[in-house]
């Protein structure tokens, strides 16, 4: 999807996901912030999405994901101490654990990438389809046209394969 | 969830036969740091988003249940304040169907004629205000005597 593509239904994408927001925060200022954070979030995935695709869910899905960041955030701030924290730190990106802890997470998600990239294009294509947009068996059925029984048999593949491979990146 | 269940579920993910709904319950049961690999790989595998939707749906359950609660607490005040009125309620019933519980003696007294000065104090306040209406009514000279000075002073 490129980006013209993506500012055409952004305004529409960008009321659904403040709508997520609104139901998980009472603040309409919070709500906002999510909104904006998921766009940028949403703008990420979407660039690796094919043009055409509905993208609504993962709109969903991405707000809900930045909701619960942020809601974390504010309960770890909370339990840490009422004093420290200033408000401005709450909107500093991800200052959710330590900085040796948000390494390893990149890491891990550097190492999720590369083994998802050494799949076949089609099980790439299934097994992201499930895990970044949350579709399910019978949607995938219907966007890709490939049977049902095919589509679980490709994600099982696909699955045993990336287990393997990051069990083995972990032992190293 | 217990540790057998997760496995067969990481079993059933594995093979391509969960549906969204289960993976974001398998999702919400991989959470905590003492993991082991095979999970934490599962974990990973599940992704971001889904566990971000597996908790945010969770925290709107929990509300909504809170919310639910708040009303039958409401309900269950009433139930208690009904049923306490009730038994107070069914205790003045008795209370008022109290017969005398010295039948034989107000006979006994009866059957005697008593002190024309004596008061009626003993007994129920039921059998007081018998009592009273009884002696008014054998007496209505006395007792018209006796209205006329307290009330009109005279």
């Amino acid at each position: 999807m490129t980006q013209s593509e993506f500012e055409h239904i952004a305004q529409e994408l960008r009321s659904q996901m403040l709508k997520v927001a609104l139901d998980f925060f009472a603040s309409q200022d919070d709500a906002e912030d999510v909104a904006q954070d998921a766009m940028v979030q949403l703008w990420h995935y979407c660039e690796r999405i094919d043009a055409g695709r509905n993208v609504s869910g993962l709109a969903i899905r991405v707000a809900k994901n930045c909701c619960v960041s942020l809601y974390r955030k504010r309960q770890t701030a909370k339990q840490q101490s009422y004093e420290d924290v200033s408000p401005r730190m709450l909107h500093q990106e991800d200052t959710s654990g330590s900085p040796q802890e948000r390494l390893e997470a990149q890491d891990t998600q550097r190492m999720m990438d590369e083994v998802v990239a050494l799949l076949k294009p089609r099980e790439r294509q299934l097994f992201e389809m499930r895990q970044t947009e949350g579709l399910s068996t019978e949607e995938i059925a219907e966007q890709t046209g490939i049977p049902k029984t095919s589509v679980a048999v490709m994600l099982s593949t696909a699955r045993k394969k990336v287990l393997t491979e990051l069990k083995r990146r972990m032992k190293l | 969830m217990t540790n057998k269940e997760i496995q067969q579920l990481i079993n059933r993910y594995l093979e391509g036969e969960t549906s969204p709904e289960e993976e974001r319950q398998l999702a919400l049961e991989l959470q905590g740091d003492n993991l082991p690999e095979e999970w934490q790989a599962i974990r990973l595998m599940l992704g971001e988003l889904t566990i971000g939707e597996a908790e945010y749906d969770s925290i709107m359950e929990q509300r909504k249940e809170k919310q639910q609660k708040k009303p039958s607490a409401i309900l269950v005040a009433l139930r208690a304040i009904t049923s306490i009125a009730a038994i107070y309620l069914v205790g003045l019933f008795f209370w008022l169907q109290q017969t005398p519980e010295i039948k034989t003696e107000t006979a006994y007294n009866q059957s005697k004629p008593t002190a024309k000065t004596s008061y009626c104090t003993e007994g129920t306040p039921r059998e007081v205000l018998m009592c009273y209406m009884e002696r008014r009514k054998a007496q209505p000279h006395y007792y018209q005597q006796l209205k006329k000075m307290t009330y009109e002073n005279k």
